[in-house]
């Protein structure tokens, strides 16, 4: 069923079709999904003037998912299993989790710089958020569950208890939030390549609109849209999988 | 060594579980503790097992291991881990173990892979792998059809005869209880002690259904039937 559930955007894309072509006077501030979707091939295939900023956005969110993601669930996992790890992170964190993310782009920049890493460390705290918060309560959950009287009448320590109990208990609370994660951090990506960048997805979209060549601003948004698609797909694959695994 | 029980009591959220229950299970002896739903047969176990956490230390001062109504098999392990991290044997003598059940060309399926009776059984395994004094079953076959029910309980005494150890066997079907066992206890629902203990002479292996038709047989399960009946009414 999945597999075909980009066919859920069929009625959006003839509603997008039937509002640019019979209620939008200017058709140059919406232009029709084909439009779109032909400056898109253009800009990623002919013309390659997608090429450089879809890969320095790729680099910062795949460098950024690659370091939150494995500490996160680490940190998580740890902190439900070990009562001094637990006193230790869950207090910060559950106190600087609703403090939104871009508001922090000031102090990023301070500490920083405007290259790479700021961006880098803003993608990677939103998503080490969402995932540490989802992994965590996973494994609490497990610690509750009547699994755990086996893990307390057989004494299950050490490697087993923290890697093959803990761990793999809760690599599906791990892709719950991993998927949340990388959507958001697809968010903070182009948000902080609006403001501190002179390359990326982000700054392509933001410089279009400056200079006001909207069909290329359409089309970048539609590509975020596009990689935010299948990275979701991608992520529920994984969920499924990992829930025939068990 | 005898694994003795004194004047055990339990109260959760002062409501008085049971009370004041004492048995002597003897070395290597299988017992089981009989009594309706709600009697404290499975508090009971989980007391011994540590499980309630009301008390300071285990009232008993020996290592047990616990086989469960529903098994309780980590579901994302194969069976063979799931016996591999409750204890300390090498993996050949798990094999071992796997082979003795019957379940070798099934070790390395997960729990969703097997059926009830096969969960069951690697439930044993784990029980077995571990080293204990007191072995807990708490109605591990009150789930399983019948043809089943009698294969896993083949299982269990011809590997408790082979290894021996002492077990203590929860169920409310008198006819497994009596079968199983060399003393069955009786758990009052509405006096929440044992009331009453019968032993069975009948030496293992036993067959069946000439078991079933023995007079210790009938007689016991008479007065056991008689004893659950009375327990209903006036609970």
């Amino acid at each position: 069923m999945r597999k075909w559930s980009f066919l859920g955007l069929l009625p959006w894309i003839i509603i997008w079709e039937v509002i640019s072509h019979f209620y939008i006077k200017d058709p140059g501030l919406f232009p029709s999904f084909f439009e779109v979707l032909k400056n898109l091939v253009q800009l990623v295939f002919v013309n390659q003037k997608m090429g450089p900023h879809l890969a320095a956005s790729s680099f910062r969110f795949l460098v950024a998912f690659a370091i939150a993601a494995p500490l996160a669930y680490f940190l998580a996992v740890l902190a439900a299993g070990q009562k001094v790890i637990r006193f230790l992170f869950n207090p910060i964190v559950t106190s600087t989790y609703p403090l939104p993310k871009v508001a922090l782009i000031p102090l990023v920049l301070l500490f920083f710089g405007t290259g790479d890493l700021s961006k880098i460390v803003l993608i990677g705290l939103g998503v080490f958020y969402l995932i540490y918060i989802n992994t965590y309560h996973g494994a609490v959950f497990l610690m509750q569950s009547p699994m755990q009287d086996v893990i307390n009448v057989y004494h299950v320590k050490g490697r087993h208890f923290w890697y093959s109990f803990l761990t793999k208990g809760s690599f599906k609370s791990f892709l719950v939030g991993a998927k949340a994660g990388a959507g958001y951090g697809l968010t903070l990506v182009v948000v902080s390549e609006m403001s501190l960048s002179q390359s990326g997805v982000g700054y392509f979209i933001w410089s279009a609109w400056d200079s006001f060549r909207i069909l290329d601003m359409y089309s970048g948004i539609f590509l975020i849209g596009v990689l935010g698609f299948i990275m979701n797909y991608f992520s529920d694959w994984l969920i499924d999988k990992a829930g025939t695994n068990e | 060594m005898s694994i003795l029980i004194e004047n055990l009591s339990l109260t959760l959220t002062s409501q008085k579980i049971f009370v004041n229950i004492s048995l002597d299970i003897k070395s290597n002896t299988f017992h089981s503790i009989i009594g309706l739903s709600g009697a404290g047969k499975s508090q009971f176990i989980r007391t011994l097992a540590d499980l309630n956490q009301v008390h300071q230390r285990s009232p008993i001062n020996n290592e047990v291991s616990i086989a469960f109504q529903n098994s309780q098999l980590i579901p994302w392990l194969s069976a063979f881990d799931n016996v591999k991290m409750c204890c300390t044997l090498s993996d050949t003598e798990i094999d071992q173990l796997f082979v003795e059940f019957n379940l070798i060309n099934y070790k390395n399926f997960k729990p969703r892979e097997l059926s009830g009776g096969m969960q069951q059984r690697v439930s044993l395994i784990r029980a077995f792998a571990h080293k204990n004094e007191l072995l807990l079953l708490d109605e591990p076959f009150s789930m399983l059809d019948l043809v089943n029910k009698r294969a896993n309980q083949d299982y269990l005494l011809a590997y408790w005869q082979k290894y021996k150890g002492s077990v203590l066997f929860i169920s409310h079907d008198i006819d497994e209880a009596l079968f199983l066992s060399q003393q069955v206890h009786f758990l009052s629902r509405k006096k929440k002690t044992i009331t009453h203990s019968f032993n069975i002479q009948q030496d293992y292996p036993r067959d069946y259904l000439s078991f079933k038709n023995s007079d210790e047989y009938k007689n016991i399960y008479r007065e056991l039937f008689n004893l659950l009946t009375e327990d209903s009414q006036n609970a």
